[in-house]
């Protein structure tokens, strides 16, 4: 189980109020300048210079914490503007957060526009979630595996602490770095369900998936992109297993298969059976002539009912217009017996090989014979039956076709549980 | 990928079509091809 993913963490915010002018300040603790861009709305601030979160809200304009750690940079820069679902925002702060071991990792964008007020822009792991705060709460939430809000069904992703480690910019609530809460996810891709707890109180907030392409043009930013094989805790399966048209080529080749059966010509142009001896070996036999009347496939039966012996037969069709030979090797064997696990019985009494379509002519089916009956002694009979066929109806390709149409919808399923899995990796409850 | 898959599946089926129509199997191209132009005579031999 990974740890739970992102919440914004954060008193609702305040309600949106016509735009005010940006006001600035000098840094209590290092005289630095210090510009509140959502001027009016922005109860906590921190320096530029110094990184001191600096409580605006006070006319002493209180320290709220001196100088944090070292500064750091964000993919988006505070006062990067963009339009996201036709609103323009600018980025007024940024926070940085991790589970409680600190293994998962994620950053809190607050956007602001003076007339819609806050949202949240989460990037984790180059995913991005655009969260708004809702004023609600959501019976059963961190109890059930599923809640209903909004209309959705959610359904329960994961579970643990969000703390805060850094922040810059501005905040609409006195942000700390020693913030930490109790956090529940829910997802119904494209949308995520945010609970988020303290003993004071509790933040539902919604969220809907954006492509970091789209977040990247919106902000003109060379931001990365997730690899296909990283799935965002919200984002929409890409990958469908979609049957419609494999379905469709099946019933069509389905049809195909018996209209190209119905049509073949499958007629059996000589069948003829030989009592081998020992007196055969180094002979050749032959089949009596016989006349294709048109080009198709030939197909080579050879039956012998073998008693643990074998039988070799190399034969060829040979068209005696034009003496053009293709070559059949055929090999039988069988063998029986009893042991102490009972019965046993390997091989078979028969064998057949299929020839590419040959052209119309006569032709003689020539056979040599090898078999173990030619070195024993007294030597018996062994019956041996070859049928020919012409025209005869091909199986394998339509098998072989199936199987290559079915690799679709086997390869669609194969990379949605890959995505699912990467997805419900972020996931899980965090003790 | 529909698009794609149109394609693909297509080709398998007319591909299938094509080779039964024409008597051909694919498991067995390459029966018959060893040797050419070898006479009754020269198996009589």
């Amino acid at each position: 189980m990974g740890e739970p993913s992102i919440l914004p963490s954060a008193a609702p915010a305040p309600p949106p109020r016509a735009p005010g002018k940006p006001r600035t300040f000098a840094c209590p603790n290092c005289g630095g300048s210090v510009t509140l861009r959502a001027a009016g709305q922005s109860i906590s601030a921190t320096c530029s210079q110094c990184s001191s979160l600096i409580d605006v809200a006070d006319e002493n304009l209180r320290i709220i914490e001196a100088a944090q750690s070292a500064m750091q940079d964000a993919e988006i820069p505070i006062g990067a503007r963009a339009r996201l679902g036709d609103i323009e925002w600018e980025v007024v702060g940024f926070m940085r957060r991790s589970d409680g071991p600190g293994d998962f990792r994620w950053t809190e964008y607050l956007l602001f526009n003076p007339y819609q007020g806050y949202r949240f822009l989460v990037e984790e792991y180059d995913h991005w979630t655009l969260v708004k705060m809702l004023n609600r709460d959501v019976p059963g939430a961190g109890d059930k595996g599923w809640v209903t809000a909004m209309g959705r069904t959610y359904q329960f992703f994961g579970k643990g602490m969000a703390r805060t480690t850094y922040v810059a910019g501005e905040f609409f609530w006195r942000a700390s770095t020693s913030d930490v809460t109790a956090a529940i996810d829910y997802i119904a891709p494209p949308y995520r369900l945010m609970v988020e707890m303290t003993n004071e109180e509790i933040i539902v907030s919604e969220g809907e998936y954006l492509d970091a392409r789209l977040v990247a043009a919106a902000f003109k930013l060379p931001l990365r992109i997730p690899s296909s094989f990283s799935a965002g805790a919200s984002q929409v399966n890409p990958y469908k297993a979609s049957f419609k048209v494999i379905m469709a080529a099946v019933v069509a080749g389905t049809l195909l298969q018996f209209v190209s059966m119905a049509m073949s010509e499958n007629s059996l142009v000589s069948a003829q059976t030989y009592d081998l001896t020992a007196a055969d070996k180094g002979k050749t036999l032959s089949s009596g002539p016989f006349r294709l009347e048109k080009e198709g496939n030939v197909e080579i039966e050879a039956i012998s009912y073998l008693s643990n012996d074998w039988l070799e037969l190399d034969m060829a069709l040979v068209n005696m217009d034009t003496n053009q030979g293709y070559p059949v090797f055929q090999a039988l064997e069988h063998y029986s017996g009893q042991d102490s696990d009972g019965s046993w019985e390997e091989g078979g009494y028969e064998k057949t090989s299929l020839l590419p379509p040959v052209p119309p002519g006569n032709y003689q089916l020539l056979i040599e014979p090898d078999a173990g009956l030619f070195s024993k002694a007294p030597s018996p009979v062994q019956r041996l039956t070859i049928s020919v066929r012409h025209g005869v109806p091909v199986w394998s390709n339509y098998l072989i076709a199936m199987a290559l149409l079915l690799v679709v919808p086997a390869f669609g399923i194969a990379r949605r549980s890959m995505f699912e899995k990467s997805r419900w990796e972020k996931g899980g409850v965090a003790e | 990928m529909s698009k794609l898959q149109m394609i693909y599946a297509m080709l398998v089926v007319l591909g299938m079509s094509a080779a039964n129509f024409n008597g051909y199997a694919v498991t067995a191209m390459f029966n018959g091809k060893q040797a050419a132009n070898r006479g009754v005579n020269e198996y009589h031999k």
